[in-house]
């Protein structure tokens, strides 16, 4: 059964005090029901909320459905609309639920005028989006219109001195996402230097400043180069060259989405795929691979890492992925898929409990909560220091041709799990995260 | 985004440069064929193609549908450019034909519409993710050039791109259409006057125009996949192709083309994140010395 951490339920009843912001209609409304239903949620504390003073709740949903990230994108919207019929179908809520959906764009600026949109046709609180750079530009929002924000971002930023109090990130970040690929290899002794070929924003950015100042030092590697591309590149031809003139034992391709099919395909054509190579991948999802076939992900010189993995075998995680699959046509979800779905969960209880959609009860609330329902089986929860999801990156090696089966989304093993949770995290005190 | 690190020239070897150099003819001669269709629209007919990049997109998407079907990318080389061009054809009937003569501010809207709408209906057919299709059989692996090795696939496209731009250059020059459409590009009333039917003259202009485009996106599709801006990815570089060659000059084109891409990948190998802007600098020193650009003074195909 899930754990409810009612330890912060002090600071939920003093919810009423309010971030200064500019009040609107809506948010005193919002405050008017806090003080009553903030005592409810302290004596009930569980499913069965009952009269918890929301009504009706608006979520105001973003997720790339176009551009680079799209493939991962739909299936967050899918998994996002599953999350709502499900907290309806098990009681979690009692509110009458309106999911707004709209497309992120992968671009700040279309992120947040969209978010803003929702924010305006009444949102109660914004969840979604896969990008760094969008979800900082949510964050700020968020923090600006005093409402929480479920997101993800792999970038370190957002968790660090940067961090915003009404932003809750659940996915993996860039020292988990790394450590699982680039590192399993270092630790594994499978090469001595190390090129890498990374997208040009923020995530690309975190990841690349931390192996070259920390983990490949670690391993006492050497730092072979690095090329920088921009986001949505379509031909590598030039940085691979680049990559496979160094001589580099381990090439690792920081891209994602369809840059990181174009990389690895293009780095197939230059021969990098099937030799003594060793391709790392800081974070993958097989619907890339189903994207590209089988001949250019089945290698086995090819380690990524994973959010998650539907070949992950949890109670939770065998229901949500048969569940999934019928709803979504056979597809399988992603990497991030289940991240929104337990953030939306989370989210719906969590206002059923509190009976609140204040931000600042919320908060209080979620903050160390564990992750609802416990899809990884780990305990998996919110780090209070810096508001971060602590489910764990796993490793990933490619499945020899042979064996794998693109259509049905098998093409990869999981190698590796940490074995802590928060193994390869950075500790709390280092994130530099104080929540002003 | 700040980048500390400066470029640093290491020694590299010889394989090495020849490598980026090729890296850069293939950009080059998928922007040729790209431009070339472009000018030779733009000289006819004086109308300026917004849709072409869309076309490109049309032709990638046909050819990767074609290749699901027959299983090969060489009757999706022929496939697309057709399909494209039919395309093409339709929409200088339709309505291109219209406005010939008129306000330029029409044709912008126009081609610039049915940009739009291919896209769009790229998407609604195949989805907005983009797909992927391997490189064929017979392309996989790579050549050994003796100074180095290069992928197969690759060095097709440059042949291929080289056979048809020749192709375009001897119909131009050595058939009486060719003779037809150079003239109507230098006078096109005088054409007019001397009893040749322009509008069809016109159509099939717009024809070959369009199918260059076709076979452009059949070709880069296994190297970059197909998906919904990979057509306006390609337009931008080649009208500053079709800028700094001089508008209207086919050997303008075919240089302007292979020097933009051997610019922007030559570039990327000093300092990566110079390299897309590097071509509009480029295009603002050439058009500071030349006006008109490198050929521009030339007339038009010769």
């Amino acid at each position: 059964m899930v754990v409810v951490v009612m330890a912060d339920n002090a600071s939920g009843n003093g919810g009423g005090k309010r971030q200064p912001s500019r009040p609107s209609r809506r948010s005193l409304l919002k405050t008017a029901s806090v003080g009553a239903a903030g005592l409810t949620a302290g004596c009930l504390g569980g499913l069965s909320g009952g009269d918890s003073g929301v009504n009706k709740i608006t979520i105001g949903g973003l997720s790339p459905l176009s551009g680079p990230y799209s493939i991962s994108g739909e299936r967050q919207k899918i998994a996002m609309e599953m999350a709502v019929d499900h907290a309806i179908e098990a009681g979690d809520t009692t509110a009458e639920v309106e999911l707004l959906m709209a497309d992120t764009e992968s671009t700040p600026s279309a992120a947040q005028a969209n978010a803003q949109q929702h924010l305006d046709d009444g949102a109660d609180f914004i969840a979604g989006n896969i990008s760094s750079a969008v979800a900082m530009a949510l964050g700020e929002l968020a923090q600006r219109r005093d409402v929480i924000f479920m997101g993800g971002a792999g970038d370190l930023t957002i968790t660090s001195e940067k961090c915003m109090s009404n932003t809750f990130i659940l996915s993996d970040g860039a020292v988990q996402q790394t450590n699982a690929a680039l590192g399993h290899a270092l630790r594994n002794d499978m090469g001595s230097s190390v090129f890498e070929i990374t997208v040009d924003y923020s995530w690309g950015e975190s990841i690349r400043g931390y192996n070259k100042e920390t983990l490949i030092p670690e391993h006492n590697a050497e730092y072979a180069g690095n090329v920088f591309t921009p986001l949505g590149t379509s031909d590598f031809s030039q940085s691979l060259t680049e990559a496979k003139e160094s001589g580099a034992d381990i090439i690792n391709i920081t891209q994602y989405g369809g840059d990181q099919i174009r990389a690895l395909s293009q780095a197939d054509e230059f021969g990098l795929m099937d030799g003594d190579t060793i391709i790392t991948v800081p974070s993958t999802t097989v619907a890339f691979a189903q994207q590209v076939g089988m001949d250019t992900f089945s290698y086995e010189n090819l380690y990524g890492g994973v959010a998650y993995s539907w070949k992950l075998d949890t109670p939770e995680n065998n229901s949500f992925v048969s569940d999934f699959k019928e709803r979504s046509g056979g597809k399988i979800p992603l990497s991030y898929t289940p991240a929104y779905y337990c953030g939306l969960r989370m989210m719906l209880r969590t206002i059923e409990e509190t009976g609140s959609t204040d931000s600042a009860t919320l908060r209080g609330e979620l903050e160390g909560k564990s992750i609802y329902p416990q899809i990884w089986n780990q305990g998996e929860r919110i780090r209070e220091c810096d508001h971060r999801a602590t489910a764990p990156t796993m490793t990933i090696q490619g499945l020899p041709p042979a064996e794998a089966d693109v259509e049905n989304g098998d093409i990869f093993d999981i190698v590796s799990v940490p074995e802590q949770l928060e193994q390869y995290m950075r500790p709390c005190e280092e994130t530099g995260c104080t929540m002003s | 985004m700040i980048h500390t690190e400066l470029p640093t020239v290491v020694a590299q070897s010889v394989s090495y440069y020849f490598t980026q150099t090729f890296n850069g003819l293939v950009l080059g001669m998928i922007l040729v064929l790209i431009a070339l269709g472009l000018s030779i629209i733009f000289g006819m007919m004086g109308i300026i193609n917004f849709a072409h990049g869309d076309l490109l997109l049309v032709g990638a998407y046909v050819a990767w549908a074609t290749v699901g079907v027959t299983g090969s990318l060489l009757a999706g080389l022929v496939v697309a450019p057709l399909v494209v061009a039919v395309l093409g054809v339709a929409f200088e009937r339709v309505g291109l034909r219209r406005i010939y003569g008129e306000n330029v501010l029409l044709q912008v809207l126009l081609t610039f519409g049915l940009a739009e709408f291919l896209r769009a209906g790229v998407e609604a057919v195949w989805g907005p993710g983009g797909k992927n299709f391997a490189i064929p059989d017979w392309g996989t692996g790579s050549v050994d050039l003796v100074l180095f090795s290069y992928p197969t696939y690759r060095l097709f496209v440059i042949s291929l791109s080289a056979v048809l731009i020749l192709g375009i250059h001897l119909f131009l020059t050595r058939t009486d259409f060719g003779l037809i459409v150079r003239a109507g590009t230098q006078d096109r009333q005088m054409v007019d006057a001397l009893g040749i039917d322009i509008s069809w003259v016109f159509m099939v202009v717009f024809a070959i125009g369009t199918a260059l485009a076709g076979v452009a996106g059949a070709l880069i599709g296994p190297i970059r996949g197909a998906y919904p801006t990979l057509g306006i990815e390609l337009l931008v570089p080649a009208f500053v192709v079709i800028v700094i060659g001089g508008i209207g000059s086919f050997r303008g084109t075919v240089i302007s083309g292979i020097l933009i891409g051997e610019l922007i990948v030559l570039t990327g190998v000093v300092y990566s994140p110079a390299a897309n802007v590097i071509i509009y600098v480029f295009m603002a020193v050439v058009l500071l010395v030349k006006p008109h650009g490198l050929f521009g003074e030339e007339g038009v195909f010769h």
